[in-house]
């Protein structure tokens, strides 16, 4: 079942996660592909962010891990991140200034052109776009 | 992945420096150092993050964390952070308004301690 269209340019790359440990390489992973892609140094910081924080809820709330793609697409980067957590809602207001816990959606929203969450059989994608 | 973290102390103030990446992995070990100098007294304290290469929400909720412990005991709690990169994440969470954020040690300690009483 295709939840999202599919990806047709030939160029994505999967990296699996499991572990808190494994967050630096999630991020080297998308560091790595976004500036391979075109991507400029600031805008692929903020590609990190946003999909370390979704990793974090990953290896912090589901079970089973998870999965990192990324891709361009129509001149942006497309990045999937795939785990076995509920779906994801958006469209949050950042948490008062005490709190310290709960920014980590309310950041990805914020650092993205855009976000969409869907779920399906095999879990639920946050699929991201920024421009390039 | 690393996180350092050394301390000094400069007068009245205890310099924390942070570097490499603060993330869910590494942030527990901030904050149990944010914590221990709390209880061991430090009143004035500035983290410098100078040379931190990552800090994400986790990290974001260490030093909140370690802000409202210095205002419960009435201490003061000032960032070094020049980087664009992270002050990027301070004001897209609005923290750039609740902390205090010096571009310099220097410049930290000497602001952050200014409403004490001088002492020579």
């Amino acid at each position: 079942m295709a939840l999202f269209e599919a990806d047709t340019s030939g160029t994505s790359d999967t990296l699996s996660y499991g572990e808190a440990e494994d967050l630096g390489a999630v991020r080297a992973f998308v560091r790595r592909h976004a500036l391979a892609l075109g991507m400029s140094e600031a805008r692929t910081e903020m590609l990190m962010l946003a999909v370390n924080e979704l990793a974090t809820n990953t290896v912090q709330h589901t079970t089973g891990g998870g999965r990192v793609r990324v891709w361009t697409d129509a001149g942006h980067i497309v990045c999937d991140v795939v785990d076995q957590g509920p779906p994801r809602t958006f469209q949050r207001q950042m948490p008062p200034a005490d709190a310290v816990r709960g920014r980590g959606l309310a950041i990805v929203e914020r650092v993205c052109d855009h976000v969409a969450s869907v779920s399906g059989p095999d879990g639920t994608t946050v699929r991201l776009r920024l421009h390039l | 992945m690393e996180l350092s973290l050394s301390t000094y102390d400069s007068g009245d103030h205890t310099v924390l420096e942070v570097g490499g990446e603060v993330d869910v992995y590494t942030a527990p070990r901030l904050r149990e150092k944010l914590v221990e100098l709390v209880e061991t007294g430090a009143r004035h304290v500035v983290v410098d993050l100078s040379r931190v290469e990552f800090l994400d929400s986790t990290g974001l909720g260490v030093l909140v964390g370690a802000l409202k412990r210095l205002r419960a005991v009435n201490g003061t709690f000032g960032l070094v952070c020049a980087h664009e990169r992270l002050l990027k994440i301070f004001r897209i969470t609005a923290l750039d308004r609740v902390f205090s954020l010096y571009d310099s040690v220097a410049a930290a300690t000497a602001a952050v301690g200014s409403d004490a009483e001088p002492t020579a």
